[in-house]
């Protein structure tokens, strides 16, 4: 187990972004679980609460993010929105990981009409913009966060299935899946404990670099109003339920909006530093 | 195998993977929970059992779902989109009058980004470590990291409002007529008609979205275009021609540029989509009456035909914008279609 650890260690601090990247999603997961167990005992006010403070305070010592027009503090607020952004990325990325790693690995491994019935199909997906499909299928089973969720992980797995396929293909040839074969191990057994493992760290690479696609994905819907309604905390709803306020208290609209840029941005230096270091690993 | 051939062949996926596209939206129309009558018809459907009987019989609703989808199909051949209600009026002529103002301004916005991309892409290839290369890389992570209304509102707050030279919404100056239809692409009218009071409002109406589109995605192409003419500037038949001579800055244009387009198609197709995602909210914003707008505003008001009508028409252009990297593939590296 050390050893497991200090080897995240080495990945995590593989260089300097790499480390930015990785305090980012370390605060950004950290807010969301201790928020998503504590709830509001951790917020400085309650995020909902009107009028802890005067409306349009500009952001100072008391409310570093200020107040909105209804007085509510906007730091308690953008805490208590991190929850649902988390909550959507993880749940979507999860599902897209398993299903798409699963049939991919399957398709490559078992070639023939399964891999061409799963190729077509994800053919599909790729040619209808991905936010209006969810923007349609969350239409059809009707707007709220777990529908969109639903909307979201549906549309999201393509990618996974066409990444795992090809290594499914690299994979296969090798000597230790041949090994395997000889041995009688079970066609399923194959698939699930030698490809779809060894695909693995491809896939956790680009699904970390992918986590803030769907943050982007998701606080776009729900700025659009396919999410939870204000006054819910929420970073995409914020940003349109302020947007009014844009030119003369432009901090409202904003500070959510930077919220969202800043950890997708930690998202894609981790990402990007995990893809080198694995790069090196496999040079080395 | 030769150019037609392969062409053909590209033709025919595309088809399918519009079929496919039909029976995805067919499927998901069939999950809206309740009576479709009902659904379309509201209270209607009660107090008018004929006219409810006539939809029935219309959309085949009580034929097997097979012999539904045949029909459906067959009524998308020809046209048949149904009835817009958030609309008042056919699918498709809120389609052919919102798609053209959606695809001048995408069109502008593509050429913005790939002239934009370029020219940084090379930049940061040439001063690759320094500055320009910095501030390429700084400007590809804010526009991949940003939320698809981020920029859009940046504009806003700062060319409309802090330093307000341009409108903030709209498709042209309200006091101006739109120049009549002929192409129905506004700003090719107004060209034809002669109306340059139109065509210049229409222009400065363009700018503010057009350019929030850009700057989203050309940091995309600027790395891309970066990392392939570095790799082309490492390779043998590089170094063969900075031995035997010829000048630098003909080996970046000649060889290196040049071997780069490929891969500059294949991403074109790729911002093409992600364009089309953010003229969603780009539209929504500066208040411009396209298509993104329209399947906006399907979606919220639960038009269904409308937005599976906008849903099909996003489909077809992303198939034909793939068949148009294709051609240009076989144009630019005539390998291509060999195989």
């Amino acid at each position: 187990m050390n050893n497991r650890l200090n080897e995240f260690w080495r990945l995590v601090t593989f260089n300097r972004e790499t480390k930015v990247g990785f305090t980012i999603v370390a605060a950004f997961m950290a807010t969301a679980i201790v928020e998503g167990i504590l709830g509001n005992l951790i917020l400085p006010y309650d995020p909902i609460r009107t009028f802890v403070a005067a409306p349009f305070s500009p952001p100072s010592l008391g409310h570093p993010f200020g107040t909105e027009e209804l007085g509510r503090d906007m730091l308690s607020r953008v805490i208590a929105g991190t929850t649902n952004d988390a909550i959507v990325s993880i749940v979507v990325i999860v599902f897209a990981f398993v299903l798409g790693g699963l049939l991919g690995s399957m398709a490559g491994y078992r070639g023939g009409w399964i891999d061409e019935v799963l190729m077509r199909i994800t053919d599909v997906f790729f040619v209808i913009p991905g936010l209006i499909l969810a923007m349609v299928i969350v239409t059809v089973l009707g707007p709220s966060i777990l529908n969109l969720t639903i909307a979201i992980a549906v549309l999201w797995w393509p990618p996974y299935a066409r990444l795992a396929r090809s290594e499914a293909l690299r994979i296969a040839s090798a000597n230790f899946v041949e090994s395997a074969k000889l041995s009688g191990l079970s066609t399923p057994r194959i698939m699930f404990r030698h490809i779809f493992r060894t695909a693995m760290p491809t896939l956790l690479v680009y699904a970390t670099l992918d986590i803030g696609t769907v943050v982007l994905t998701y606080s776009g819907l729900a700025y659009l109003g396919f999410s939870v309604s204000p006054p819910a905390p929420d970073w995409g709803v914020m940003v349109a339920q302020y947007e009014e306020y844009l030119f003369f208290d432009p901090w409202l609209p904003l500070i959510p909006a930077v919220v969202i840029v800043t950890v997708v941005i930690g998202f894609s230096l981790l990402g990007d530093g995990l893809k080198a270091a694995m790069q090196q690993q496999r040079g080395r | 195998m030769g150019l037609a051939t392969f062409l053909l062949r590209r033709i025919i996926a595309g088809a399918f993977v519009l079929l496919g596209v039909v029976a995805l939206t067919f499927v998901l129309s069939h999950l809206i929970p309740g009576d479709p009558v009902v659904l379309w018809l509201g209270r209607t459907a009660e107090t008018q059992p004929t006219l409810a009987a006539i939809y029935v019989k219309m959309y085949h609703l009580h034929d097997p779902l097979y012999v539904q989808f045949f029909y459906y199909v067959n009524g998308l051949l020809h046209f048949q989109l149904g009835f817009s209600p958030s609309r008042g009026e056919p699918v498709l002529q809120a389609i052919t009058e919102s798609l053209p103002v959606t695809l001048q301004l995408v069109f502008l916005s593509m050429v913005l980004t790939t002239i934009l991309g370029i020219l940084s892409g090379i930049l940061s290839a040439i001063y690759e470590g320094r500055l320009p290369d910095k501030v390429s890389r700084g400007v590809y992570l804010f526009g991949t990291a940003s939320p698809p209304f981020l920029i859009p509102l940046l504009l806003v707050l700062a060319l409309t409002y802090l330093i307000p030279v341009l409108p903030s919404g709209g498709l042209i100056n309200e006091l101006i007529p739109l120049p009549s239809a002929i192409t129905g692409f506004s700003l090719l009218d107004s060209v034809i008609v002669g109306d340059w009071s139109a065509f210049g409002s229409l222009v400065q109406h363009m700018i503010l979205p057009a350019l929030a589109l850009s700057l989203a995605s050309y940091g995309i192409v600027t790395r891309v275009l970066r990392s392939s003419i570095l790799e082309v500037m490492g390779s043998n038949f590089v170094r063969a021609a900075r031995a035997r001579g010829i000048p630098e800055r003909r080996i970046m244009y000649n060889y290196a540029f040049k071997n780069s387009l490929v891969e500059l198609i294949t991403l074109l197709t790729l911002i093409f989509n992600f364009t089309l995602t953010g003229d969603v909210f780009v539209e929504q914003i500066f208040s411009y009456p396209g298509l993104g707008r329209y399947a906006l505003q399907t979606a919220l008001s639960s038009d269904y035909p409308g937005l599976f009508g906008t849903t099909l028409v996003y489909a077809l252009f992303v198939v034909a914008a793939n068949l148009a990297a294709d051609v240009l593939y076989a144009v630019v590296d005539p390998r291509i279609s060999l195989y």
